[in-house]
């Protein structure tokens, strides 16, 4: 599915997903700081990580600060807090 | 396929298993060693983050508790 | 330093509160064993590991506890959120609640406050390592205890993760072990401390 097909939750799920890819990726690369494969892997899942923080912010609201811009910022206030999921 | 190492991953390309008696005296007593994973197959990143890694060789899962959720 | 992000590492939504098995899990959160625990243990380590990329290591892997001692919290919050205090009371939750009410606070299942003497900064490069290393099964063998006593999926597959990752580092700091092994002579490991003592590498005589 493409990003602009997504919604809300499905865009977040697909960023939990590629931000994984590369926080597992740079903790092998730490002990393996040289494994060309390793880090074509990451170029590439960071890649897709940086698309889809930016296409969230642009609907959402930002989840990072370096994803938020001057029309956005002040929304990141407004986005939820993490552990508010579950029932209200 | 082994995807991991006693000794650094380069020298492992090579495909040559060491044999047990070479294996020992490499490794000095008095002193842990954890084999070297080498970066092989991954899981697609779906299935990945509800593992819990994107290695398979890593994927240790606990089964002493019985089935909870997944199946 | 750190940035924030407003996303869990792994998503949470439990809908079915329970307090009895927060009280459980709250050790993973304030425990001896749990992720404030490794956070700590690692961030503190990384100042005098002369090994810049263990160093490295120990930052990146320290960062991640932080995001699982928000995950940790999140569960215990999201089983605790709503009930009443005979609610709490029913489920052995009082002593805590009285506290605490419904609050966080890091403390293990059997109350002991969270503490720095539940984790250790040797400042010898193997030690820590072999420290963390340690801490990693620690971790692991208190998600298995956990798992034993959970039933509910949306808790339990948050649980997993966070036990798998504990798989991962422990691989990990096993390799940073081999680098700092790699740097030190291997006929003796230990005549000195890479961390302490002048000229401390592979060519010592």
């Amino acid at each position: 599915m493409m990003m602009n097909q997504m919604n809300q939750a499905q865009l977040l799920h697909w960023i939990d997903m590629v931000s994984f890819a590369v926080v597992d990726i740079t903790e092998y690369l730490d002990t393996h700081p040289k494994d060309e494969e390793a880090i074509k892997y990451f170029n590439h899942y960071m890649d897709l990580r940086r698309s889809a923080l930016r296409a969230y912010a642009e609907k959402y609201g930002p989840l990072t600060i370096d994803s938020a811009n001057p029309e956005n910022y002040w929304s990141w206030s407004n986005v939820p807090l993490p552990w508010e999921g579950g029932s209200c | 396929m082994r995807n991991y190492s006693m000794t650094r991953p380069m020298e492992a390309r090579c495909g040559c298993m060491p044999e047990r008696s070479s294996m020992d005296s490499d490794f000095a007593l008095a002193m842990a060693y954890v084999p070297w994973q080498y970066f092989d197959t991954v899981y697609e990143p779906d299935k990945a983050l509800e593992i819990g890694t994107i290695f398979p060789e890593l994927d240790k899962p606990f089964l002493a508790a019985g089935r909870c959720g997944r199946p | 330093m750190w940035n924030y992000e407003r996303r869990l590492e792994y998503p949470i939504n439990i809908t079915r509160p329970n307090a009895k098995i927060a009280k459980i899990i709250m050790s993973q959160y304030g425990g001896p064993d749990g992720e404030i625990s490794a956070s700590l243990r690692y961030l503190s380590q990384r100042y005098s590991m002369p090994y810049r990329k263990v160093a490295g290591l120990l930052t990146d892997i320290g960062t991640e506890e932080l995001a699982h001692m928000e995950m940790v919290a999140t569960i215990v919050r999201q089983l605790t959120r709503g009930l009443s205090a005979e609610e709490l009371e029913a489920a052995g939750f009082a002593p805590y609640y009285v506290d605490h009410t419904a609050g966080i606070w890091p403390q293990a299942a059997g109350g002991i406050p969270f503490n720095a003497c539940e984790f250790q900064v040797k400042g010898d490069a193997i030690t820590d390592l072999v420290e963390d290393m340690a801490a990693e099964q620690k971790a692991r063998s208190t998600y298995d205890n956990i798992l034993r006593l959970v039933k509910d999926p949306e808790v339990c597959d948050p649980i997993r993760f966070l036990r798998q990752r504990e798989v991962v580092h422990f691989q990990r700091f096993g390799e940073g072990l081999r680098m700092v092994q790699d740097e030190l002579d291997s006929k003796n490991f230990y005549m000195c401390n890479p961390e302490f003592d002048p000229g401390c590498g592979r060519n010592q005589n």
